[in-house]
């Protein structure tokens, strides 16, 4: 080949590396939170986010993801097409099962919204709203949250100016997170100490 | 790590101040950001923790200010999973209008069922001046129909505005691409007033009304 010496090998090109199933189940929170957002039901915003999930472990298996690095791009349409299919069907969607028992579906992420019962949900959110500082914070997130009154009303009502709003709000969520975390730790930690020890081969063998 | 522009993107997406298109891009980045995902959670479980404790209002309710969005229908999870359950519900139920037609010729209403009205937005009887306008009554519900000009379905948001008050919820599109939701009649003054209804980050489009008693 030219410009090259007896016996030498063209530089090989890298392997584009290949998409796996547990790159599409990393994404599991953002494809929740995203359909949360657009439901509006942790209850259906669970189911789609799985049936996003299978789909995509599907495309995987059937070699039709071409683009590792469009990964994020091709999971968000596939999501859009998910609901807006749900809102439109009246039968049930017809969508492939995995086997409950692959690790990797077991293995798929969980957010501190798993961990949460809605008695726990009720207190974390008053407790979070009974820290605000001042009546008029806890009337922001009350107007904003309960009463559904746009952020232009609230400033006018309440005397806020942007940054401020912004600011009450963002800590508000802050610490919502917050609690959401320390219950996901708790509840992990109290599986992690009454979980048995699992044998860490699994039963497989070391010969190929 | 979160950084400020993620903060601040991030409002801009759950205050509803995005743009479609810049909305989308955002929840790539929310696919790709589990933190990020994580404060989205966040938002809904304050909303919805508030809501169900019963904050600012005298009953617990699912969504803002004595406006419940009816839930369009759920796709259902599969069949085989559903599995003997549904069999023993069927039969349950056969038993159950069996034994209610034997014992009792005419079922008394349950107090929990009370007639509303209809109020169909787009089609209602016009005023000579042009305005549509809805008849409503002193009390009991209303059931508002509300047109979603969108060629897919999508998230609505649903905002009736009178005077200085609004009422706010989000739905979903049924089949026939119309937004149905159930205020009660008391909060709606007799009067001029805008029903402005559109996918979540998109432009929305305006009614005028009027309500008459």
């Amino acid at each position: 080949m030219e410009g090259m010496s007896d016996g030498e090998r063209p530089p090989s090109e890298p392997a584009a590396p290949a998409v796996s199933e547990s790159d599409v189940l990393r994404c599991l929170p953002g494809v929740r939170a995203m359909i949360l957002r657009m439901t509006r039901d942790i209850h259906l915003a669970n189911d789609l986010a799985q049936d996003v999930m299978i789909a995509m472990v599907v495309a995987i298996r059937e070699g039709r993801v071409k683009q590792p690095e469009a990964l994020a791009g091709y999971v968000h349409e596939t999501a859009r097409h998910i609901v807006y299919a749900a809102n439109r069907k009246m039968r049930p969607i017809s969508v492939e099962t995995l086997p409950e028992h692959e690790s990797a579906w077991l293995d798929a992420p969980r957010t501190p919204l798993d961990y949460v019962e809605e008695d726990e949900l009720r207190r974390f959110a008053l407790e979070v709203l009974d820290e605000l500082p001042a009546q008029r914070d806890r009337d922001l997130i009350v107007g904003f949250y309960v009463d559904g009154l746009s952020k232009a009303e609230l400033m006018q009502r309440l005397s806020l100016g942007a940054d401020q709003f912004d600011k009450v709000i963002f800590r508000a969520r802050t610490r919502m997170r917050d609690r959401l975390r320390e219950k996901m730790q708790e509840k992990r930690e109290q599986v992690r100490d009454t979980a048995p020890p699992r044998d860490p081969d699994s039963g497989k063998s070391r010969h190929a | 790590m979160i950084e400020p522009l993620d903060h601040y993107l991030l409002r801009a997406y759950l205050d509803g101040e995005m743009d479609e298109a810049t909305a989308q891009a955002f929840e790539i980045r929310l696919i790709e950001r589990p933190d990020l995902a994580e404060l989205v959670d966040a938002d809904f479980a304050l909303g919805a923790g508030l809501r169900a404790a019963g904050v600012g209002d005298a009953k617990p309710a699912p969504v803002a200010n004595g406006v419940v969005a009816l839930p369009a229908r759920r796709a259902a999870r599969p069949l085989a999973q559903a599995g003997p359950w549904l069999a023993a519900a069927g039969v349950a139920l056969a038993i159950g209008l069996g034994a209610g037609r034997m014992l009792r010729p005419e079922l008394p209403q349950p107090p929990a069922l009370v007639a509303a009205t209809l109020v169909q937005v787009d089609k209602n009887r016009s005023a000579p001046g042009g305005a549509i306008e809805a008849r409503i009554p002193a009390s009991g519900s209303v059931v508002l129909l509300v047109p979603v000009a969108a060629v897919d379905a999508c998230p609505v948001r649903v905002e009736i505005r009178q005077g200085a008050g609004t009422l706010a919820a989000d739905a979903t599109t049924d089949s026939f691409g119309y937004a149905n939701l159930v205020v009660d009649a008391a909060r709606l003054m007799p009067g001029p007033a805008e029903i402005e209804v559109g996918c979540v980050g998109g432009k929305p489009a305006k009614y005028a009304m009027t309500f008459v008693r």
